[in-house]
């Protein structure tokens, strides 16, 4: 047999042998895996809410068009889990996509969160899935000011030593869990769905405002009108540099110096020819040299 | 070779991760705790079983020139079943080893074995390489992970499934301040270099 045509055919028959286990595989275990992500979804919601048997399941829609299953639990207590690609807001994670399972309570406050799905670095990255760092979100709202303390002093999260990415990434998405469960959420917990025949808690809904039924009267800060999105801090790995100056805008270059130097001084002199003696106490600076047309980089 | 001496090549005199320097991506990436590195190590080891058998059954008939990406089309195959099953029949142990199943594939010792030992000998020898090779690798993670996690953590993680994890308190990193960059990649290639000087130290005290 001609070699070319034989080393052809053994490649075609290996990958269609490949091709083939793997698609009997996939058939195999496709059922099952899902089953088993619903399975683990639905313990994560047991974890948060052990009281909460048979919650009530429902689907939405995330700001970026991903479907979010919502668990309902009797007292406008909502459960879903959000991932990393839900929304632009979220600071991506260090790699792969990160996914939480989030409990709130019908006044829109924390009360537990899992990491059903991470990828970080091990030993760094993946305690994102730890008691230790999760517990700090707990009982915290829409509100807080969603930011990791290395960030911003004023944050309410600390965030892992080693793994600021990943913390950013867990917080923002909490913020951004958040606030869509302000938007889209909130207003339907009471019965108020309309996909809802009979299987909601028996509370009068609420009219108006689609606070739960054990809502109090919250304050609201800066966001008056219910079921508003407050504009809560985002985050951009992009921009999280400590001196964004640094990068400014761009210098120019060294050849162009002399001629720059030359119109700066003159311009100088323009000054305080026009401001004369009069002395106001503006300090004469001359405005950030930007290249002539003429000159290049 | 005597069938003793093809089992314990692998954990010293062709030690992959020391001697051959084979799979530095799962060594050094995935040895952060002593746990990691032994399930990385393990899944190697499956993965490495069953591409040695499926090779030596298939080598004879391969043409030279196309044998490397046969080898790979069969160990990404074996690596993404393993991958499905263990996701569908054993949800907890993938939850914890998952992330180290695809690396497998990058892994060279996988192809090496492959390339320089499965196709060229029968069956039999070839599981006994993958065994010596992969305990011998599993082994080496498990000791790198081991110093890397006591010097950058503090701790030693020694088993982690479901709920049970069987943590040792070295120190505490309240009183001492652990040292971070062992955890870090820079770290793994310190301590992989003390640990091939050590090798290499042990051989020559031997020989002489």
């Amino acid at each position: 047999m001609n070699p070319m045509v034989k080393m052809v055919l053994t490649l075609a028959v290996i990958s269609a042998g490949a091709a083939a286990a793997l698609s009997a595989a996939n058939r195999a275990t496709a059922d099952k895996i899902k089953a088993a992500a619903e399975a683990k979804a639905a313990r994560a919601v047991q974890k948060i809410f052990p009281d909460c048997a048979a919650p009530r399941k429902s689907e939405a829609k995330s700001p970026t068009g991903e479907t979010v299953v919502v668990y309902h639990c009797p007292g406008g207590r909502t459960c879903f889990s959000f991932s990393s690609n839900a929304d632009k807001a979220i600071s991506r994670p260090y790699s792969g996509t990160v996914k939480a399972m989030i409990g709130v309570d019908g006044k829109g406050e924390i009360v537990g969160l899992r990491i059903i799905q991470q990828s970080e670095t091990p030993g760094l990255g993946n305690k994102i899935v730890e008691d230790k760092f999760l517990d700090q979100f707990k009982g915290k709202s829409v509100s807080a000011n969603w930011k990791v303390r290395k960030d911003d002093p004023a944050g309410v999260i600390d965030g892992l030593s080693g793994a600021t990415i990943s913390s950013r990434t867990v917080t923002s998405l909490v913020a951004a869990a958040l606030r869509f469960h302000e938007a889209s959420l909130k207003d339907a917990a009471p019965g108020g769905a309309p996909d809802a025949p009979g299987a909601a808690p028996a509370a009068p809904a609420a009219p108006g405002c689609g606070h739960g039924p054990h809502a109090a009267p919250r304050p609201a800060p800066g966001a008056p009108g219910c079921g508003a999105t407050a504009p809560g801090p985002g985050y951009d790995n992009r921009r999280s540099v400590k001196n964004p100056e640094r990068f400014g805008p761009k210098r120019p270059a060294f050849r162009d110096a002399r001629r720059i130097m030359k119109r700066e001084m003159d311009q100088q002199r323009q000054r305080a020819r026009e401001v004369g003696a009069e002395q106001d106490g503006r300090p004469v600076r001359p405005e950030a040299p930007s290249p002539g047309p003429e000159g290049g980089q | 070779m005597s069938s003793l001496r093809l089992f314990t090549n692998g954990f010293w005199r062709e030690n992959a991760a020391m001697v051959l320097l084979l799979g530095m991506c799962p060594t050094l990436a995935v040895t952060t705790s002593a746990f990691n590195g032994m399930g990385m190590g393990l899944a190697t080891l499956v993965v490495l079983l069953g591409s040695n058998v499926v090779i030596s059954a298939i080598a004879g008939f391969i043409p030279k020139k196309v044998r490397i990406p046969s080898y790979i089309v069969v160990i990404a195959t074996l690596v993404t079943l393993v991958d499905m099953f263990m996701a569908a029949y054993a949800q907890d142990l993938h939850a914890s080893l998952g992330l180290f199943i695809p690396l497998i594939v990058v892994n060279c010792i996988i192809l090496g074995r492959a390339e320089a030992f499965a196709s060229r000998n029968g069956i039999g020898p070839s599981i006994l390489d993958a065994l010596g090779m992969g305990l011998g690798f599993t082994t080496t993670l498990f000791l790198l992970g081991g110093v890397r996690e006591i010097l950058g953590n503090g701790t030693l993680t020694v088993f982690e499934y479901k709920e049970t994890v069987i943590r040792y308190l070295v120190f505490s990193p309240e009183s001492v301040s652990p040292i971070l960059v062992m955890i870090l990649a820079p770290g793994a290639f310190i301590t992989l270099g003390f640990f091939i000087a050590l090798k290499n130290y042990i051989d020559g005290a031997r020989s002489t």
